[in-house]
């Protein structure tokens, strides 16, 4: 459970960490690509924003020499300095070689021999008219500083300034500008002029008469702070500026750096940017600087110089510090960016890891919930991914769990139930064979062909064998007479009454056997089918029953006696009564003649005992026959209101004699039933007989009423009551209660006693209900039609 | 009117006393002991009531009155069965053709009332 518990968040930690890296690494590389190519873009940009910048140097560079050489030759090309050029010419024209030698010496020796005389001849010439307008030029034009022009030998015809010598022939601009006759504008190297004491660029131009000719050269020194003012001026932010350098990487121009004086390193970076006409490339320290720099050039073309091979470069360099300052703010942004990417995408894992986790979570929880035992859980998981498919297989394997623990478990079940089902059968076989062998009564098995298979110590004693062997030896005619009591083979009815079991399940009846010494016995026999292992078996139990037969003998034979008994003694006594009351009545009807009171009275006590007795008689009789069902009875439908007349009307001398009052009370619709009229005569004979003998005062009442259906007859009196514990003993045979004040003479003991038998053999009930003193309701209820 | 009653029974007892009880009544009676006798006699004396045992020595009750019955000038007599049976009475009397039965012993009262309703008609 730790353990789990331990390892609860991993997944999420996981996925967390997957999600997490996963954006962190696209994240880094994004940034850094990001970085790169916006750095790149941005360098780019602003690179080309710089060589846009040296382009328009460039140009604006083009065009100052453009209009400057534009200028330059509208002036030097004016009539009269041509006149003035080719004066100077002619001159030559009639000089020899020689003299024109000692010419330029002399002159050279003028100009550079600063005597008074020389620089009065100086001064001479540069107050020329046109030598005035031509310094007048040079503080015109900015640019220029300084011109001078020479005829077609080199000697100076014009010049602004004083120049340091006369003979310019000799100079290399003279010889580039002159060309051999031919001309040619030329540019030269920036330089140090001494006249004007400035840094200047040479500018020379030929000069042609109008047929086309080279009559002269000229020389403009340009002041390269003015013809160079763009760069000069140009600036952008706190480092950046512009200068010039020519094709051999020599600083032209800088506005920190005097020209010519550095040549900047032909590292890798540079080379580049010299061998393409417009380039950019950050360089480290370049020309003294400090720190890295952006340098963007552009190529100058000009075709005045062209020909010289010479190509100079604007460019623009920049403190990349400076420069890159927008890419710094870049990466400060990106990295702000990322942080809150970072934070976005962590927020974002946590998310999903929480919604990837959850289902896990409730999968997890499921397993805990079957692990306790629960396999009823069912996990809902609708992700609709492959832990929903997880989560339904796991519900799958749950219910083939439940499925196979349920099957495991009825298997256990069995397997108990089947050992205790074993052990029920084996104390089962032992109780059975304790049963089989202690048991009194002769139990053997047999094949239903009518052969032992076995049969316990009670049977074989019974057959009064030695042991089981001589007993199983033996097959069960041998154990019993040839024939039965009825007649019948022993072995045909043997066989009749099994096939009875074998085809009923069992069969009793009673057998007589034989021992194996020859001694009959009557027995009884119980075949019970047995079936086993699809084969039945007979179960014979036989029950010695000469005992009993013995006993029943004697019973019937002393109810058969009782019966002859009692018929025979109340015939033979009721048969010699009849003449005896005969008799004696005829002398008391006085039929003999006349008799005295004492005869009369001792006559009478002869009749009265012999009416008495032959009513014993007659009840004895009428009580056996009762009894033994042998009484017959003529039931049929009679009208019980003339029954009741007849009984009222036999009864009523007696009622009279003892002065009760005697009623009867017939209700109405009262209808006919079923009966021996005789028999209910009889029954009411003996209850009036009764009521009146035990009523001394008061009244005997006869009611009958219809109750249902049925025919419901009372005899109330008013005589001393029957005790309540003498009233269950009423209506048994040869009872006689105590009667207060009665004497117990003249009864049986069994007028209520057949009272009772005859109306149950009706199926009516007859009962009692009576108090001490206050009299007796005998009640009798017939069934009507 | 003296009227003639014949009585058949071996019981000498029952029989002296049926005589005394019917003589008392001003009758005349005939006995006769045995079934044949019986026979004769009724056929000699024209009884106008016969009293017959059931159980007699020579016959069967049953023939005696089957073959008194057979006799034009006897045939309608009645025959009353006496018997001390008490079992089925009526059936037997029903079998020997008696018009009436009385049971032994037999009670005065109920002799006197039979054979007054018999020999009216």
């Amino acid at each position: 459970m730790k353990e789990q518990i331990k390892h609860k968040k991993g997944i999420r930690k996981k996925i967390i960490l997957i999600i997490s890296s996963s954006a962190f690494i696209n994240l880094i590389v994004g940034v850094s690509l990001g970085y790169y190519f916006g750095f790149q873009l941005l360098k780019n940009t602003i690179a080309q924003n710089h060589l846009q910048m040296a382009e328009n140097l460039k140009s604006s560079i083009n065009k100052i020499f453009n209009e400057e050489e534009n200028d330059l030759h509208i002036y030097l090309t004016l009539a009269s300095r041509i006149k003035t050029i080719e004066s100077a010419n002619l001159e030559y024209l009639t000089m020899n070689s020689e003299s024109i030698e000692e010419y330029f010496r002399n002159m050279d020796q003028i100009w550079t021999k600063p005597t008074q005389d020389n620089q009065l001849i100086i001064n001479n010439f540069l107050n020329q008219p046109y030598n005035q307008r031509m310094k007048e030029i040079t503080k015109a034009d900015e640019a220029a500083s300084e011109i001078l022009i020479t005829d077609k030998l080199g000697g100076l015809v014009m010049a602004s300034n004083k120049t340091s010598d006369f003979y310019q022939a000799d100079e290399a601009w003279w010889v580039q500008g002159f060309n051999s006759g031919k001309g040619k504008t030329f540019i030269g190297d920036i330089e140090y002029d001494e006249s004007i004491k400035s840094i200047g660029l040479p500018f020379v131009i030929p000069i042609k008469n109008t047929s086309g000719q080279v009559i002269g050269v000229s020389k403009t020194m340009l002041d390269i702070d003015n013809l160079f003012k763009p760069i000069k001026e140009f600036s952008i932010g706190k480092t950046g500026h512009a200068f010039l350098i020519n094709e051999k990487g020599n600083v032209l121009y800088h506005k920190n750096i005097p020209a010519m004086t550095k040549k900047i390193k032909e590292d890798k970076g540079w080379s580049k940017i010299i061998e393409d006409e417009t380039a950019w490339n950050i360089i480290d320290r370049p020309l003294g600087h400090k720190s890295k720099m952006l340098i963007a050039c552009s190529a100058i073309k000009n075709p005045l110089f062209i020909d010289q091979n010479i190509e100079w470069k604007a460019c623009i360099g920049q403190d990349t510090d400076e420069v890159l300052a927008p890419l710094n703010d870049l990466i400060i942004q990106l990295i702000a960016l990322s942080l809150l990417l970072i934070l976005l995408i962590l927020a974002l894992g946590n998310f999903f890891s929480k919604i990837f986790t959850k289902p896990i979570a409730k999968l997890h929880e499921a397993t805990d919930i079957v692990a306790q035992g629960n396999l009823d859980y069912k996990v809902e998981i609708n992700t609709n991914d492959e832990i929903e498919q997880f989560a339904d297989s796991f519900n799958i394997m749950v219910k083939k769990l439940k499925e196979t623990t349920a099957s495991v478990d009825d298997l256990n079940k069995e397997i108990r139930e089947r050992e205790r089902a074993e052990e029920e059968l084996r104390r089962s076989q032992e109780k059975y064979k304790n049963l089989f062998d202690r048991s009194l009564d002769a139990i053997m098995l047999l094949e239903p062909e009518g052969n032992f298979i076995d049969g316990n110590p009670a049977a074989i004693n019974l057959f009064g064998c030695k042991d089981k062997k001589e007993f199983l030896m033996r097959s069960p005619h041998d154990l019993s007479p040839k024939n039965q009591p009825d007649g019948q083979l022993s072995l045909k009815k043997a066989k009749e009454m099994i096939d009875e079991a074998l085809n009923s399940g069992s069969n009793f009846f009673e057998w007589t056997h034989k021992k194996i010494d020859g001694e009959e016995f009557p027995a009884t026999v119980l075949l019970s089918k047995i079936t086993i292992e699809n084969k039945n078996i007979i179960l014979a139990t036989v029950r010695d029953i000469t005992n009993q037969k013995r006993a029943e003998e004697t019973l019937r034979n002393a109810v058969e006696m009782k019966s002859k008994f009692t018929s025979m003694v109340s015939h033979e006594l009721r048969t010699p009564l009849g003449p005896i009351k005969e008799g004696v009545s005829i002398i008391l009807d006085g039929i003999t003649g006349e008799i005295n009171p004492q005869q009369r009275d001792l006559l009478t006590t002869v009749r009265n005992n012999a009416d008495r007795l032959n009513r014993l008689i007659n009840n004895v009789l009428d009580f056996q026959k009762l009894e033994s069902g042998r009484m017959p009875f003529n039931i049929e439908e009679n009208d019980i209101e003339e029954v009741l007349n007849e009984a009222y009307k036999t009864m009523s001398l007696a009622a009279k004699n003892k002065n009760i009052k005697f009623e009867l009370d017939v209700g109405s619709n009262i209808p006919k039933i079923n009966c021996d009229r005789d028999k209910i005569l009889q029954v009411l004979i003996n209850l009036l007989n009764n009521a009146i003998k035990f009523t001394d005062k008061g009244s005997v009442k006869l009611q009958v009423d219809k109750d249902d259906n049925d025919i419901h007859v009372k005899i109330v009196d008013t005589g001393p009551g029957i005790k309540k514990e003498d009233i269950p003993k009423l209506f048994v045979s040869f009872q006689q209660l105590d009667i207060p004040g009665k004497r117990k003479e003249g009864s049986s003991g069994l007028g209520l006693a057949i009272s009772k038998e005859i109306i149950i053999k009706h199926k009516g009930k007859i009962w009692v209900e009576s108090e001490i003193g206050k009299g007796s309701i005998f009640h009798f209820i017939l069934p009507a039609v | 009117m003296t009227k003639k009653i014949l009585i058949i029974d071996d019981e000498i007892d029952v029989v002296k006393m049926l005589v005394y009880r019917i003589k008392a009544k001003g009758h005349e009676v005939l006995t006769a002991a045995k079934g044949k006798d019986g026979i004769n006699i009724a056929e000699a004396n024209s009884p106008n009531l016969i009293l017959l045992d059931y159980i007699l020595p020579d016959m069967k009750a049953a023939d005696v009155s089957k073959q008194i019955k057979e006799n034009e000038t006897l045939k309608s007599v009645p025959i009353i069965l006496i018997t001390a049976s008490i079992d089925d009475i009526a059936t037997k009397a029903k079998e020997c053709g008696a018009t009436d039965y009385i049971g032994k012993p037999i009670e005065r009262d109920i002799l006197y009332n039979k054979i007054e309703k018999y020999l009216q008609t």
